[in-house]
């Protein structure tokens, strides 16, 4: 191209950084192989100990030594998590919608509200074991406590920061508060919703495993701990890179409820 | 008492309640007869109470003294009876909405809407959007279409429910001047049709002049009819007549009125 860049129009530009659709997931990819080689090779020439930093082969190697194990762990910590998410969703939409509509219910509630975000949720999780022993039920009130913050705080926001001249339409229109709620309200909320579904989702993750960590009997916490009682090093990792994954899937499915409702629930341009 | 007015203030007075002690007086002692039809511009100074004037109109503001009358009923009663209509400043659509959901949301509340009227509704928000020309724009979303396209169907919005008054709150003050003007003629195609009085509310003298039967100049707060000026030009009104004589006398001394009002 003799095209010199100071004669170049913007609109140039754009057709280069699109073209590469390939080169978007392509660059990435090659980025991951290159730091996994680069990992394998150090730990090889310098032979670092493995109870420090397996090697990715060896974090392979436990990954098909475990497998069923850790596919157990997975399908706990993903539906314990899922589970809190659910729960997190409904309470703070219920409590949101209830802020939203009366201020002296918001007044009363919020200042506690806030002052719960600030206790250190690891701190509850061994009071959550002695009410809730081992099971599954204390991991997924966990998780829906860590992720219920993000999405209260945001649907209340959604929810009361309404277009003034929308609301005198509709009371124009006569509309009844429940019709204000359903017609305009929730719709209106449905942005800050979505993105703190996004956040909460992976939040939800960190609970239940938080919650495994100080007493489970299965889960990707409660190998992660045994793991490093045990220093096996590269089930560590597998349990991580597992739980990870959790996160990112949920962010993703997430991701793509907003890409389909985004277009109709954006906010206005 | 029955009169064949459509819109009736007498004595009428608002004021807004700040403190215990402290009161704002907004509207003072507006007297204003509205015959069914009619056209009325509003134009004042900014922050002269028009907005607290229309939503007094519209039953959504309590004023403190007199009484405003709607076709001889109350103005709340008269807003449940969906004979009032509000346009605002800005179209307000809901952007989750499509164009004919859009219109079609006054049909949706308060029992508005009884099951053998929802096909009628939707028949009239055909005709609507096909008077406006956007009848192949029904089930695109708000932000597909132009500034002057969303007031329109704000416009259909509005007449929906056949309002007998239609209250427009500078409907079209975000719009350019040739959508402005294109837009003023089509309010007054459509106020031919369904026979509705309008109150325009509006900062342009032209704009005022041009749409209305009658315009009425506000004072500063607490607000007082300081003049109403009749606006004697032919019934059929046409881009052209902005360039008559008449008109250019009614708004030179609408203009010079307004000055004197306006003190900055």
């Amino acid at each position: 191209m003799s095209t010199s860049i100071k004669s170049a129009k913007m609109e140039e530009f754009v057709p280069l950084q699109q073209g590469g659709r390939v080169s978007r997931f392509l660059a990435p990819m090659m980025v991951f192989v290159l730091f996994i080689v680069i990992w394998e090779l150090l730990c090889r020439y310098f032979d670092v100990k493995e109870y420090l930093v397996p090697a990715p082969s060896r974090i392979l190697d436990a990954f098909k030594q475990h497998w069923g194990s850790l596919a157990t762990d997975t399908l706990v910590t993903s539906s314990e998590a899922l589970g809190g998410f659910m729960l997190a969703n409904v309470i703070s939409i219920m409590v949101a919608v209830l802020f939203s509509s009366s201020s002296m219910a918001m007044r009363s509630f919020y200042p506690y509200m806030i002052a719960l975000k600030s206790v250190p949720i690891i701190a509850i999780a061994p009071l959550l074991v002695i009410w809730f022993g081992y099971g599954p039920t204390g991991k997924v009130i966990m998780s829906a406590i860590i992720a219920f913050f993000p999405l209260v705080v945001n649907a209340t926001l959604g929810l009361s920061r309404v277009d003034p001249d929308a609301l005198t339409l509709m009371h124009s229109l006569s509309a009844t508060r429940l019709e204000i709620m359903v017609k305009l309200r929730l719709p209106n909320a449905m942005p800050y919703i979505l993105s703190a579904l996004k956040i909460s989702s992976s939040l939800s993750v960190v609970g239940a495993i938080v919650a495994e960590l100080t007493g489970a009997k299965q889960g990707l916490g409660f190998t992660i701990i045994m793991a490093s009682y045990n220093i096996d090093t590269p089930l560590l990792f597998c349990a991580i890179i597992l739980a990870s994954g959790i996160g990112i899937t949920f962010f993703g499915l997430i991701s793509m409820v907003e890409a389909t409702l985004g277009n109709r629930f954006s906010i206005r341009s | 008492m029955v009169s064949n007015d459509m819109i009736q203030f007498k004595h009428v007075s608002l004021s807004y309640q700040l403190t215990k002690k402290k009161t704002i007086p907004v509207l003072h002692d507006i007297n204003m007869t509205i015959d069914p039809g009619e056209v009325v511009s509003i134009i004042g100074p900014s922050g002269c109470g028009k907005t607290s004037f229309l939503k007094a109109l519209a039953g959504l503001t309590p004023i403190t003294e007199g009484q405003i009358l709607i076709s001889s009923s109350d103005p709340d009663l008269a807003r449940k009876k969906r004979s009032v209509s509000f346009v605002f400043q800005r179209p307000v659509l809901f952007p989750w909405r499509t164009v004919l959901q859009n219109v079609l949301l006054p049909a949706e509340l308060n029992n508005s809407s009884r099951v053998d009227d929802d096909a009628n509704y939707k028949e009239k928000a055909t005709e609507l959007l096909a008077i406006m020309g956007l009848e192949s724009f029904r089930n695109a979303y708000p932000h597909q279409l132009s500034g002057g396209m969303q007031s329109r169907v704000a416009l259909a919005r509005a007449y929906l429910t056949s309002p007998e008054v239609l209250l427009m709150d500078e409907p079209f003050a975000s719009l350019d001047q040739i959508s402005r003007n294109r837009m003023n003629l089509e309010l007054l195609r459509i106020r031919d049709r369904y026979r509705s009085s309008i109150v325009f509310v509006t900062h342009s003298i032209e704009e005022a002049v041009f749409i209305a039967d009658r315009v009425y100049l506000f004072s500063h707060l607490p607000a007082t009819i300081e003049q109403v000026v009749e606006v004697t030009l032919p019934k059929d009104r046409s881009h052209a007549i902005r360039d008559s004589s008449a008109f250019i006398d009614i708004t030179r001394a609408l203009r010079q009125r307004l000055e004197n009002v306006y003190q900055y």
